[in-house]
């Protein structure tokens, strides 16, 4: 998949016409069980393929989380997130040719239907369609994180990238949360998700980040205003840097989650933070400096050997 | 006299005194020993010289000979300290990522940039004095894919080498993928997956991560289907202290927390084993896999990272994936040799 441009006029139409602006976010996301074309299960390969109107692809996947309390992200996303986040993409085209594939997370462990929600890789507003068919369940518990490692496991092992395959250059994949990383994912929950049968009984979450670091550059968006994250915020954060280390970043207005994510790509394509940082406005400049404030500059290997 | 003496004890290319050609150089050399024989001359030198024009000679006539079969070149190592000459005949020579690799018919040459002096220490010492066995029945064993250092030294250029012991029917891994075209039967992935899980299980052993294994430091010998770990040993670290350093090549497998942690532990060889695994298919993200369609237990396991224990995971390999893949264990032959390898000659 992954054929056609984004245009913002498309979005334009594709909003009004279905009158976003006087819907709730309940009214917007309609579905009340998962869509069997969202459903990972038994999904052998999601592609994302070179195509006349994309032949330099480059995949990005965002992976929002459908719980209770992350309901506001997941409005502001279909309201302006996404037609921010793809138009500022062309726009400032830290990469070319972006194929967008949405994930929706909720809590396997505590029982959810449906843990994991998967568009296809998209470049037009064909995304927007997905967006909506996405199951806010809203369910989640008090286990103190959600599965946000299962969009880890699907994207190592069902995903096929052109610009890896073809180009050697990795995709990008984001989950965004206000609950601590997922320690591991057990084995019945991989078969009842996927429908794979694996070898151990479950997989810790950093090996999850190895498996899916080989294809993608993975960071996390910790939602500052999330529930959780008031509550527990030194569990949080301490959590996911001991993780994911720089590259686990603050996100302290959910509403920006587009420009920072955009932003945080510039910064790993090589682009000075600071030059970024100045290239936002007012409030959205803040937000952005204070979310790259701990990420570093490319890291470069140039040398042969990494001196640890 | 004197200036004459000089200038032939200063050649190393035995072509710059001798012509290309085996009918030629014969009387040349005749000619020369006649001038140059302690016999003939009465010079205090001309014994030495004498020595160095048939030490010319004899590499010259090798090259010759040789030449048809499977190319061969030398290369020269003078030591710093006392100005010895070290001639290594080797088949090919490549970059890794702290030097040369010199691969011969019976000796392997790392040598090391001078700024990787210290990693050029740690190899040293590892191989020295860190392998141990619980038995002579391990020793025996084990010790055969382990590398025995010949010689170490450092070179008049500042540059830090050493010479490790092979036997002919080694081949760099490099070298096999080469042959294959980089990307190899699984069958005979299995096998190479087996040796090396196998030295990992030796490794948990001595409570160490060699953190190097690679194409440029596993030889394998397709004659027994087995693996010599020569090299690697440069980054080796004992388990929970500090990791010294990796190729950039392999950072980008070490799991993660390792990357966050920066400490040696049982998982990283067994995970550098799986990213071998990929690349001798042809696939070292396991992007696809496409070798593998059908053969999913051996593709799932090269994907998903590895349980802490190298003998449990060389248990997993053995009894759920590698039996069930390929069915009970049998030696599968392979007629590849020297003239394949090195001159690329393959059956398509």
């Amino acid at each position: 998949m992954g054929s056609g441009k984004w245009k913002p006029n498309d979005w334009s139409t594709y909003t009004t016409s279905r009158s976003y602006s006087t819907k709730t976010t309940e009214e917007i996301y309609h579905s009340r069980k998962i869509n069997k074309d969202l459903d990972p299960h038994g999904v052998n390969i999601r592609e994302s393929r070179d195509s006349e109107d994309n032949p330099n692809s480059n995949a990005v996947i965002v992976s929002l989380d459908v719980t209770r309390s992350m309901s506001p992200v997941l409005d502001s996303m279909a309201r302006e997130g996404l037609n921010n986040f793809i138009t500022n993409l062309y726009d400032r085209k830290p990469i070319l040719d972006p194929h967008l594939m949405i994930m929706a997370v909720g809590d396997a462990e505590m029982g959810d239907e449906a843990p994991l929600q998967v568009t296809q890789f998209e470049a037009d507003i064909r995304i927007a369609e997905q967006l909506e068919k996405i199951w806010l369940e809203q369910r989640g518990g008090n286990n103190m994180y959600e599965s946000y490692a299962l969009p880890w496991y699907f994207a190592s092992m069902h995903t096929n990238i052109d610009c890896l395959e073809k180009r050697n250059k990795k995709g990008y994949l984001f989950t965004i949360g206000d609950e601590a990383p997922t320690p591991y994912l057990r084995k019945e929950d991989i078969k009842r998700v996927t429908g794979d049968v694996i070898e151990t009984d479950r997989i810790d979450g950093e090996d999850l980040l190895s498996m899916v670091s080989r294809k993608y550059e993975v960071f996390h968006l910790i939602i500052e205003q999330g529930n959780n994250y008031q509550r527990y915020p030194n569990k949080v954060l301490n959590e996911w840097f001991k993780l994911l280390g720089q590259k686990a970043i603050r996100l302290s207005d959910h509403k920006k989650m587009a420009e920072v994510i955009v932003s945080t790509i510039q910064v790993n394509e090589g682009l000075r933070k600071e030059d970024i940082i100045n290239s936002w406005d007012g409030d959205t400049s803040l937000v952005v400096g204070r979310a790259l404030s701990g990420l570093p500059d490319k890291f470069h290997v140039e040398n042969k050997v990494v001196r640890l | 006299m004197e200036k004459e003496i000089l200038k032939i004890l200063s050649i190393k290319n035995p072509f710059i005194l001798f012509s290309k050609d085996i009918y030629i150089i014969k009387k040349e050399f005749k000619n020369l020993a006649m001038k140059w024989h302690p016999d003939h001359n009465k010079n205090k030198k001309s014994n030495e010289v004498f020595s160095h024009i048939k030490e010319l000679y004899e590499d010259a006539v090798f090259i010759l000979e040789k030449k048809n079969i499977v190319n061969e070149m030398i290369t020269v190592f003078i030591e710093k300290e006392n100005k010895i000459n070290h001639k290594i005949r080797y088949k090919r020579s490549y970059k890794f990522e702290m030097g040369d690799i010199y691969v011969g018919n019976t000796v392997i040459v790392y040598v090391f940039d001078k700024e990787y002096k210290d990693f050029f220490k740690n190899s040293i010492k590892i191989i020295s004095s860190k392998f141990s066995y619980s038995s002579d029945r391990m020793r025996n064993e084990i010790s055969r894919y382990l590398p025995e250092i010949i010689k170490y030294f450092q070179t008049e250029d500042n540059k830090y080498v050493i010479i490790i012991k092979k036997t002919k029917d080694f081949f760099l891994l490099r070298d096999v993928l080469s042959y294959y075209e980089n990307s190899m039967d699984p069958k005979h992935v299995g096998w190479i997956i087996s040796s090396l899980l196998n030295l990992c299980c030796y490794l948990n052993y001595i409570k160490m991560s060699n953190v190097g294994i690679s194409l440029d430091t596993c030889f394998i010998s397709l004659k027994y289907h087995s693996v010599l770990l020569a090299g690697g040993w440069w980054f080796s670290t004992g388990f929970g202290e500090k990791l010294k350093g990796i190729s950039s090549k392999s950072y980008d497998y070490l799991p993660s927390k390792n990357k966050i942690n920066n400490i040696a532990d049982n998982k990283i060889d067994i995970e550098i084993v799986k990213m071998i695994g990929r690349e001798l298919l042809g696939d070292i993200r396991g992007n696809k896999l496409e070798k593998l369609n059908g053969l999913e237990e051996f593709k799932r396991w090269l994907l998903i990272p590895s349980s802490k224990d190298p003998v449990k995971e060389y248990d997993i390999w053995y009894n759920n994936i590698l039996t069930k893949t390929f069915g009970i264990h049998k030696f599968i032959k392979i007629d590849v040799g020297e003239n394949d390898i090195y001159q690329n000659k393959r059956n398509k």
